[in-house]
């Protein structure tokens, strides 16, 4: 746990309501903390809400949703974006998203994108901008920088994508990154290698971050704190070394949903659901 | 031999080798593999990515041809199948295919019930009343909901559509479902039903699954069998808890020692809680 103003974020009070949304809101009363170079995972099922507070911490909320509560970034409030269809870089916080075909410029080359990000971080010099973004994309593990600057979004594989992604995230050496399911959209054996490198990358740029993910035996492996969301709420904060202490039902059963090795002669894999069907799992 | 008879598919001897190009050297990427799929059995082809499983996989379905060895399915030799068109439509009829991704796998503008009603046609002649109907029948044995089979693909999770991409290839009822990595993708929340629902269909419907993954706790929990690739050969193959209690080769102890994290003996005192 972080004492207060020590704090690199803090979310205090949280509330995200979709517009037409009668029932309970997506993000629901959320108040955490993270510290400067501190990675928390914040890991759910989805549609718990995980991503909706993501953007909300990265100033990319639905124009249309009402969002209350206070955003504190190195302890200074920040305001909720105005009302306005274009949502704006918040300063000192980037975003990864699972999808960067969608999240990349289409048109531009990954030199012009990187370009954009340096420029507003004060670098104006063309020969260091491009000095800059080839030692990026080489730290990412992009091996020919030169044919990747010159690329457009669609000239790249997937993975490539993600890497400059990545790097175009990190390059403007953030305060805090919020990354959404980051490797999400690349296979499986992919996913975990580009994962590794990001969270090798982050940890030597001491910038601090919020990961997105459903998997939480994953989370353990990297993060430093896991906070558990649950119907808009974040039902249980734990160190990732003391995951298996976990109490909140919820937490306990997504550990329990997945097949281990100590596990696979099992009949059948309990579910989250099974454990909503017993009763066992109550909102606290 | 009555256990011959049990036997689906099977691969004799078989090398796949692409040719290289430019300054690329050739490669082998499946090395005189021996391996049968049992009727109503599941097996499990684990390995690193470059191994040849799912190499191997495409040889099975006949969407590679090997460079030597055989295919057999039910003892003829699959080239000779695939070469006649009468031929190669019942073998897709018996043999399926489910892949990683259902955002590629699936034409965005269809709705499910036309995507599913469709090999119905293809494969079984049947008219558009009676495929759709039978989509449905097969949506609702599958625990699936009916009414989705009017949503597009975008509108329902990757997790339902893993769902339909099993129901997809059951409408056919198959002797062999090919399954390469279809719960990598998922959130882990709903790998356990994808993959609770496959031992449903090997178990009532007498599928035999080849569940192709990298992951060795999903693959021991479905599989009957493990087969272990290492760079293009098979190296060691038998019962699932033989391999993972007693594996015999070094490859293979490695693969385990991978996956055994913390956190599994929790797992363990608690997996018998489910109704």
């Amino acid at each position: 746990m972080t004492t207060p103003g020590t704090a690199q974020l803090e979310v205090i009070g949280l509330t995200v309501r979709y517009s037409g949304q009668v029932d309970a809101p997506a993000v629901d009363d959320v108040t955490f903390s993270i510290a400067p170079g501190e990675l928390v995972a914040l890991v759910g099922e989805s549609g718990s809400g995980k991503t909706t507070l993501g953007m909300a911490v990265g100033g990319f909320s639905d124009p249309a949703a009402t969002v209350t509560g206070e955003l504190r970034l190195a302890g200074r409030s920040i305001p909720p974006p105005a009302a306005t269809l274009l949502p704006y870089r918040r300063a000192g916080v980037s975003m990864v998203f699972q999808d960067p075909m969608s999240s990349l410029d289409v048109v531009w080359t990954v030199r012009s994108q990187f370009s954009a990000v340096l420029r507003g971080t004060g670098v104006t010099d063309r020969a260091e901008i491009r000095a800059r973004t080839a030692q990026w994309l080489l730290k990412v593990g992009l091996t020919d920088p030169d044919r990747v600057m010159a690329s457009r979004p669609y000239e790249l594989s997937g993975g490539m994508r993600q890497r400059v992604m990545i790097a175009l995230a990190l390059c403007s050496a953030p305060a805090l990154v919020v990354a959404d399911e980051p490797t999400g959209s690349l296979d499986a054996e992919n996913s975990r290698a580009a994962m590794a490198s990001f969270i090798d990358l982050a940890r030597d740029s001491g910038t601090s971050l919020l990961m997105i993910s459903h998997d939480i035996r994953l989370c353990r492996e990297y993060a430093d704190r896991i906070l558990v969301m649950h119907r808009g709420k974040v039902v249980e904060q734990l160190a990732a070394n003391a995951v298996d202490d976990a109490v909140h039902p919820y937490t306990r059963a997504l550990l329990r949903c997945v097949p281990t090795m100590a596990n696979f002669t099992v009949r059948r894999l309990p579910t989250v659901d099974s454990f909503l069907g017993t009763g066992e799992l109550v909102d606290g | 031999m009555a256990e011959h008879h049990r036997t689906r598919l099977v691969a004799a001897g078989v090398t796949k080798r692409f040719a290289g190009g430019g300054r690329r050297p050739s490669h082998v990427a499946v090395d005189g593999v021996d391996l049968a799929i049992e009727a109503g059995r599941s097996i499990g082809i684990v390995g690193e990515s470059g191994s040849g499983k799912s190499t191997l996989a495409r040889l099975f379905l006949g969407l590679t041809s090997p460079s030597d060895g055989r295919i057999e399915l039910d003892g003829e030799d699959l080239t000779e199948i695939l070469s006649v068109r009468s031929r190669l439509v019942a073998f897709r009829r018996r043999v399926q295919f489910v892949a990683q991704d259902t955002t590629s796998s699936f034409d965005p503008r269809r709705s499910l019930g036309d995507t599913l009603a469709r090999p119905a046609r293809e494969l079984l002649g049947m008219n558009g009343s009676d495929s759709a109907a039978l989509a449905v029948r097969t949506v609702a044995r599958l625990g699936l909901d009916p009414a989705m089979l009017s949503r597009l693909p975008g509108q329902v999770s990757g997790g339902q559509r893993q769902r339909f991409s099993l129901a997809r290839a059951l409408v056919v009822q198959p002797d062999v479902l090919v399954c390469d990595e279809v719960v990598s993708a998922l959130d882990v929340s709903v790998q356990g039903a994808i993959l609770n629902l496959l031992c449903d269909i090997r178990d009532e419907f007498g599928t035999s699954i080849v569940f192709v993954s990298h992951g060795l706790p999903a693959t021991a929990f479905i599989a009957d069998e493990i087969a272990v690739m290492y760079r293009g050969r098979l190296v060691e193959h038998g019962p699932t808890e033989q391999v993972v209690e007693h594996p015999q080769h070094d490859y293979t102890r490695r693969l385990l020692a991978a996956q055994t994290g913390p956190g599994d003996a929790d797992a363990v005192l608690t997996a018998g809680v489910t109704p």
